[in-house]
């Protein structure tokens, strides 16, 4: 308690009224998103309002990109390739009192071998309906995300987030599922300055719904469609020529978020805290009567970003803790005959039941150094950062329990260089590596029964728990091409290439256990990008 | 000051997180996510067998969940279940002077085990009669297998053999085959259609879909001695030549489901092969229908009835169909069923046979895996009829038939 104290105090002192520095166009040659948002918390924050402390100028980009991973260290539901291209914009504009921030992103990718994966997306569902076949899947995403702050004066200022994303995904093997996704978020805020003091507040509602088919029109048979609970514990279905399976994820989440800002004129400590508390709710075969799952949950979401800028040097550090508890039931859901009439059954719903509960913690922190040479251009930017991630999964069903149990312990660091050539072309080289490690109890049961348990799919526990608990390295590089096609207006053209690798060291904690689990010793990453900033 | 305070409050709001797991805790204890079932076990009218010391299985055919039980003398077995919507299953077997074997088995009604539900239900489960047969099934290939010239499963080649379990000469003459609807047994929890109104209790009669089949014969034309079988194909032909895994189905006497009218997309049987005699069919198909995943077969009499009489008494039209003659049925009584066994893909399909019939379901892994449900061997029976291999008939398959990596007519 005393060191809380002692750290108030010493914020308190140090912050002082900050002011609005002029900025030059031309440092708009060297602008990136990252240092905007180091600089400008705000901005990066879920309070649309918080766009109006932005005192960057208009800044956009557009860029294509290509990317392409594979390697053998992956999970049960990571394809074995992977590759994607895109187009992205992202763009800060100002007019008058009214702030802008939009972007649009259209991403296209072909996964090879995929199986086990029945959403768009990996776990963004406990209880999805999967298929084992590893086959093509062709995934098209369209993410829009909009801001927009109001200067109402000098201390109140109003605005919204607002997100839509709608996605796809096709396999190309039977039993084929097809996914559509629809995300969509709206999120209205309020912000309050005053002296060194800025706070602000936010709700955020979000809707999210995925709909997955299930079809076979193959003639190769014995395949199987397994409905997924925690633990991945499972029942099976067999798919035929007749086969047609729908599942619709439907999820509300309701939530909400506090922003509070300290700052002056070289000192800024910036804090977000973060509450959603989400219910999902699946049904089959598009009806609504036939609820199979219901999950619910809390999420706690903490990110607070010091800045202090120097006079050679910009330093920041970031801290953020995440809490994630969620809680899923199986639906009690029977099949009956419809009162009343001659031959017509449905299902009906007879409560639920809590089966599975998941806890995540998260607990990180960053330093970043950004040693300039002016206000915006940096030479270099030293990071240097940790995560621990604790997992607890507990799965029941009378008379029988099961619990797994993990950590993951992660550090890692940077180094970009920024080299000059005449005074319209950079080059950005940058290197990294991590090193994370993990430990835990894979599963520890209690089951008094010999025969008839629900079943759990031992092999995807295994590939699971060594995929998240092994013993890697990760190394990286990269460089990036820049030049000012017009200095003046700080219109900049570029292209880039990043290249990501990461390895298993044979001996980790876990080693004896977990030994040939996995189909691989590592993974990499090779991505393009080329785009203009204007 | 002020900012001070605000900072304070600040930590102090971190401080007061929840854990929305604490508020979880009551829902995840034994007791919260269980239920007790009172099960009562019943002879049916006539008969005062014992019901002390009888297994109650229940299962839930939505997640495979299976729990157990013995009755005390009252009849009664208490068991602790997860919640669910249950199937209770018993049966006992009496052996009583003259050779007569008495087979008493039931399956209840759904029992509904819910959270909306009382802690403590109460359900009955009467028992049904029958006695063992003298014609069986003793084996049933259907799901085909792997056909290494295309890397696709081949299932062409699908066989019943009927066996002579009894010491005495049996006629095949009259006798008939037929697959019950569905063709596929329901999934995930869902009934058949064909049940009792307002119940889940499957009919007193069986549903004969698309096609009747019988021995052709007067009488006593087609005899099978004790311990002989009877091989029936849908297609009479030497399978391995097309798929070397398969079975060569073209011997004469074999019996071939085949109808140079009704069911001319078949292949066209090798001589020697007889022919079944197509009775009754509906619908355009041009091949008979055995499902690669999950049928349910049985053999049946005619009941003493005409041809025509029989098609007459027990032509149906599928409650869910009323408008398409295509799944018309023929319902079988339970008591002209003279044996059956249901196949499922996945313990937690549902039944199609009663429990009188087949009080319980075999499975392979799967079409295309080559593997045949066959029925084991009854070893004391056997040692009793001198050698004479007696096969298991306790009218459960789960008890009576193992699954064998390939069909006996494999090479």
């Amino acid at each position: 308690m005393k060191k809380l104290i002692y750290i108030t105090v010493f914020l308190v002192i140090c912050l002082q009224p900050a002011s609005l520095l002029a900025q030059k166009r031309s440092d708009k040659s060297v602008y990136s998103f990252d240092r905007m948002e180091k600089r400008y918390p705000w901005i990066g924050s879920d309070n649309g309002a918080g766009l109006v402390y932005n005192q960057s100028l208009d800044f956009s980009t557009i860029n294509a990109y290509f990317g392409q991973t594979n390697g053998d260290y992956r999970n049960f539901n990571d394809p074995e390739k992977f590759h994607n291209y895109g187009i992205k914009t992202e763009s800060y504009v100002k007019v008058k009192n009214v702030f802008f921030y939009g972007s649009f992103n259209y991403d296209y990718g072909i996964k090879q071998k995929q199986a086990w994966l029945g959403t768009i997306f990996q776990n963004s569902a406990f209880g999805p309906i999967v298929d084992s076949i590893p086959g093509k899947v062709l995934n098209e995403s369209y993410i829009l995300a909009g801001k927009v702050g109001y200067k109402l004066n000098d201390k109140f200022s109003i605005g919204a987030t607002m997100n839509y994303h709608t996605a796809t995904a096709a396999k190309r093997i039977d039993g084929r599922n097809m996914n559509t996704l629809s995300k969509f978020s709206v999120a209205p805020g309020i912000t309050y300055n005053r002296g060194i003091l800025t706070a602000g507040i936010n709700a955020a509602y979000q809707r999210n719904v995925e709909r997955a088919k299930y079809t076979f029109i193959g003639d190769v048979t014995g395949k199987s469609i397994f409905y997924q609970e925690g633990l991945w514990f499972f029942s099976k279905a067999g798919v035929t020529s007749t086969t047609s399976m729908d599942r619709g994820y439907f999820t509300n989440v309701y939530g909400g978020a506090a922003q509070l800002q300290l700052r002056n004129k070289n000192i800024s400590f910036f804090n977000q805290v973060k509450v959603d508390y989400n219910r999902e709710s699946d049904y089959d075969d598009q009806n609504l009567l036939r609820r199979n799952a219901f999950v619910d949950g809390l999420k706690y979401d903490y990110k607070g970003d010091f800045t202090f800028k120097g006079k050679k040097a910009d330093h920041y550090l970031g801290l953020k803790f995440v809490s994630d508890e969620q809680f899923a039931y199986n639906v009690v859901s029977v099949y009956e005959p419809v009162p009343g009439e001659v031959n017509q059954w449905n299902y009906y719903e007879y409560g639920k039941t809590l089966r599975y509960m998941q806890t995540i913690r998260q607990y990180g922190a960053e330093y970043k150094a950004y040693i300039k040479r002016t206000d915006w251009h940096c030479s270099w930017i030293f990071t240097l950062g940790g995560n621990m991630r604790e997992v607890n999964k507990d799965f029941r069903i009378y008379p029988a329990k099961y619990h797994q149990d993990y950590t993951n312990k992660e550090v890692y660091a940077k180094v970009e260089k920024n080299l000059m050539f005449g005074k319209k072309s950079y080059l950005d080289i940058n290197i990294n590596g991590g090193y994370v490690m993990g430990d835990g109890t894979m599963l520890s049961t209690v089951n008094p029964m010999t025969s008839g348990a629900l079943k759990q799919n031992v092999s995807i526990l295994k590939q699971d728990f060594a995929y998240q608990t092994a013993e890697r390295f990760i190394a990286g590089g990269g460089v990036k091409y820049s030049v000012a096609l017009n200095p003046e207006k700080g219109k900049v053209a570029f292209c880039g290439v990043n290249y990501r690798h990461q390895f298993l060291n044979d001996g980790g904690k876990l080693d004896n256990i977990l030994t040939g689990v996995l189909p691989g010793q590592s993974r990499s990453t090779l991505s393009f990008t080329v785009g203009i900033n204007f | 000051m002020r900012n001070i305070k605000i900072l304070l409050m600040l930590i102090a709001s971190l401080s007061i997180w929840g854990c929305m797991k604490d508020t979880k805790t009551s829902q995840f204890t034994d007791d919260a996510t269980s239920s007790t079932i009172n099960i009562t076990v019943a002879m049916p009218a006539g008969y005062n067998y014992p019901v002390d010391g009888m297994k109650v299985k229940l299962s839930d055919p939505s997640t495979g969940l299976l729990f157990e039980g013995i009755t005390n003398a009252d009849g009664v077995a208490q068991i602790h279940v997860a919640h669910g919507s249950y199937i209770a299953t018993s049966e006992a077997k009496y052996s009583v002077p003259g050779g007569v074997i008495y087979i008493f088995n039931g399956t209840s009604n759904r029992i509904r085990v819910t959270p909306t539900d009382e802690k403590v239900v109460e359900a009955n489960l009467p028992l049904n009669v029958s006695k063992t047969g003298q014609i069986v099934i003793k084996e049933f290939y259907y799901g085909g297998c792997l056909n290494p010239l295309t890397g696709k499963t081949y299932a062409n080649d699908k066989y019943i053999i009927l066996y002579n379990n009894s010491d005495k000469i049996a006629y095949l003459d009259s006798l008939c085959i037929g697959v019950a609807d569905p063709y596929n047994a329901p999934q995930s929890g869902k009934s058949s259609v064909w049940v009792k109104p307002g119940t889940t209790e499957l009919r007193d009669s069986v549903p004969n879909v698309s096609f009747g089949w019988m021995f052709p014969g007067t009488g006593k034309d087609n005899s099978l001695a004790p311990g002989a079988q009877a091989v029936i194909c849908t297609n009479g032909i030497n399978h391995t030549i097309t798929a070397p895994n398969s079975v060569d189905l073209s011997k004469p006497g074999y019996w071939a489901l085949y109808d140079p009218i009704l069911t001319k997309g078949q292949s066209i049987p090798q001589p020697g092969v007889k022919l079944m005699q197509g009775y009754w069919k509906v619908g355009s198909a041009n091949q008979y229908t055995i499902s690669q995943t999950s049928p349910a077969v049985f053999i049946y009499n005619l009941g003493g009835k005409s041809l025509s009489k029989f098609v007459l008494d027990t032509y149906t039209h599928k409650p869910d169909q009323a408008t398409n003659r295509n799944f018309d049925c023929l319902m079988i009584d339970k008591n002209s069923i003279l044996d059956g066994v249901e196949c499922f893909r996945d313990v937690t399909d549902s039944k199609r046979l009663r429990p009188e019939i087949d009080n319980g379901f075999t499975k392979t892994n799967g079409s295309g895996t080559g593997e045949t449900v066959h029925r084991k061997i009854d070893a004391v029976a056997t040692a009793a009829a001198g050698g004479r291999i007696v096969y298991m008939d306790t009218n459960n398959s789960s008890n009576d038939f193992e699954v064998k990596s390939k069909p006996s007519l494999a090479n």
